[in-house]
């Protein structure tokens, strides 16, 4: 095997769909990187931009994405780096129009723009003829409300055609985060789907890359036990990757946060499961093994994965409409505030709901004395202080609009009426939606890359099909 | 023996895949991976965070970097995919459970050294 190159540096764009622009600008600024991966979704984030597409057709991308992109394209095109991001979201065409019409509007119509679909999988889903179960407890899939989104987990294909293609900019709906990026490592790097361990180590740097900030000392900060400096200028994460897969992850030179053993190995093992046996599209990985090796002041040598071929089906997310969210929230302060709080659950509000007349329609529904017990609920201690102030929540889901406004008429009344010092009642309404975690067959998902030059908004400039099959080759 | 937090020793983070949280504990000291392995059963974390799981609790070791991964399946109460109620919809804080639980230690135990950085 040849090797065109010694390392790839990848940097991370973001990790979340609210990732700010500074600090991806930051990124293509000074971490002297050649890619910018951005995750821009997760499990529920998808829902949100499909409820935004229902309402109105042009939009159901990421919501900063118009921002984002006029802020970063001018930095990425004057250090020459290459975006893939999942910035699509639910209306996978309308960001790549969108983008292609920023790019016009900065004066760089030659960026050639990819957009690759593909990952709704809903059209088939409504069909019927797939036997679908629960990821996690096997039962068969209640689509009996009706399927409102359906996208499978697609991973490193699309995006190898595009970079084969010389796209600038690649923009997807439901790609698999880690897919983003280890496409540009293999890309580089020519791996084959032998090279399991290469392809292991790398998408390893890619899990530790994509969440973001949590790989450089956010969610970390213990005070007095565990101090992350400069928390008010935290960077995103960059490794430059070996050949091999394995890499050294680093950050920009100058920045806030930390790179170091305990900043990784937190992040190691983030959302994974078995260590032994995390899937994703492209291949399973086993890190139970990785070794970490502090080699300089923020840099972290990350090494040891090994791997196994990628599972036969694909991850997919399928969600049903199912009523509506409602809070109802209200507070009091002073010595007494816990007590009131409890005298209002317990005596105004909860016998109020057991009278109320749509009982019929509540799915579901919680108290929480928010200070006491609304995160941990059962497995929260008694305080051992008597609390300055407390909140009442009450949380429910409601069949349907009409219950769910009479819901919050009747329990922020309740409140504004409760204990002496009731006051701040503050109520919100969303629509909701179940998401179901499933497989389905690789066959069923078929993807498509298009290529535009920005300049040339609906045109296609590149065979794409042929360009894949020789990268395959 | 006396008894001490496990944040002493170590630091926990959580995340979420549909309704299962993960708890991952991560030692300030290596030395201290045998201690922590005795003292974090399945019987014990079960206990530790009571109605919040109602299915099975798994603990794997990654050798690699000495440091242990909880899972627990049905603990969020169906998760940001079946939106839980609770107000951290993540669980993101359920590490900090862990990191309250009191384990037994020698009474000449003294904690490790806290990496402290920055300015």
């Amino acid at each position: 095997m040849s090797l065109a190159k010694n390392t790839v540096r990848i940097g991370c764009g973001s990790g979340g769909a609210d990732d700010r622009r500074e600090d991806a600008i930051e990124m293509v600024k000074n971490g002297d990187i050649e890619y910018l991966c951005c995750d821009r979704l997760a499990e529920r984030t998808l829902a949100n931009a499909k409820i935004r597409m229902l309402e109105d057709p042009t939009v159901g991308y990421n919501k900063q994405l118009e921002p984002w992109f006029r802020a970063v394209i001018p930095e990425a095109v004057k250090k020459d780096v290459t975006i893939v991001g999942n910035f699509g979201a639910a209306n996978v065409p309308a960001a790549g129009a969108k983008v292609a019409e920023i790019a016009r509007e900065l004066g760089h119509s030659d960026l050639q723009i990819a957009t690759i679909t593909g990952d709704d999988i809903l059209r088939t889903v409504e069909e019927g003829e797939l036997e679908m179960t629960h990821l996690l407890n096997s039962e068969p899939l209640d689509l009996s409300k009706g399927p409102l989104l359906a996208n499978a987990y697609i991973g490193i294909e699309p995006i190898l055609e595009a970079l084969a293609a010389d796209a600038d900019i690649i923009l997807g709906g439901r790609i698999a985060d880690l897919s983003m990026f280890l496409a540009p490592m293999i890309h580089e790097f020519g791996w084959e789907q032998e090279e399991l361990d290469s392809l292991a180590n790398g998408a390893t740097i890619a899990h530790l890359l994509e969440c973001g900030m949590y790989g450089t000392g956010a969610n970390l900060h213990e005070p007095s036990h565990l101090e992350v400096p400069d928390l008010d200028r935290l960077a995103l994460p960059l490794a430059e990757v070996n050949p091999d897969g394995s890499a050294v992850v680093s950050k920009p030179p100058e920045t806030g946060g930390i790179v170091d053993e305990m900043s990784i190995e937190a992040q190691l093992c983030h959302e994974i499961h078995d260590p032994k046996d995390y899937k994703t599209p492209d291949l399973v990985v086993d890190i139970s093994g990785v070794e970490l090796e502090e080699v300089g002041e923020d840099q972290v040598y990350v090494s040891g994965a090994t791997g196994s071929p990628r599972p036969d089906d694909l991850k997919a997310l399928i969600g049903v409409k199912n009523g509506y969210l409602v809070q109802i929230e209200g507070g009091w302060a002073g010595s007494n505030s816990y007590e009131k709080a409890k005298v209002t659950r317990d005596q105004i509000l909860k016998p109020k709901l057991e009278r109320w007349e749509h009982r019929d329609q509540l799915i579901d529904s919680r108290f929480d004395v928010v200070g006491v017990d609304a995160i941990h609920g059962s497995a929260s201690p008694e305080p051992e202080c008597n609390p300055n102030e407390v909140r009442l929540r009450l949380a429910a889901k409601v069949e349907t609009k009409t219950a769910a406004q009479d819901l919050i008429s009747l329990m922020k009344m309740a409140q504004w009426m409760s204990c002496a010092g009731a006051g701040g009642v503050q109520t919100t309404m969303q629509r909701n939606i179940t998401i179901t975690p499933t497989t389905v067959p690789r066959d069923i998902v078929e993807t498509d890359v298009t290529i535009e030059r920005a300049g040339e908004a609906v045109e296609v400039v590149e065979a794409i099909g042929e360009t894949a099959e020789r990268e395959e080759a | 023996m006396k008894q001490i937090q496990v944040r002493e020793i170590a630091f926990a983070r959580s995340g979420d895949k549909g309704d299962v949280s993960n708890v991952h504990v991560h030692l300030y000291d290596d030395e201290h991976y045998e201690l922590l392995k005795e003292a974090l059963t399945v019987e014990k974390i079960a206990d530790e965070y009571d109605e919040l799981v109602e299915g099975d609790i798994e603990i794997y070791e990654l050798e690699g970097t000495r440091s242990l991964n909880i899972v627990m399946d049905e603990a969020l109460d169906g998760g940001v995919v079946g939106r839980t109620l609770n107000l951290d919809i993540h669980g993101k804080s359920r590490g900090n459970i862990l990191m309250d639980m009191k384990i037994e230690v020698s009474d000449d135990f003294t904690p490790p050294k806290k990496p402290h950085r920055g300015s």
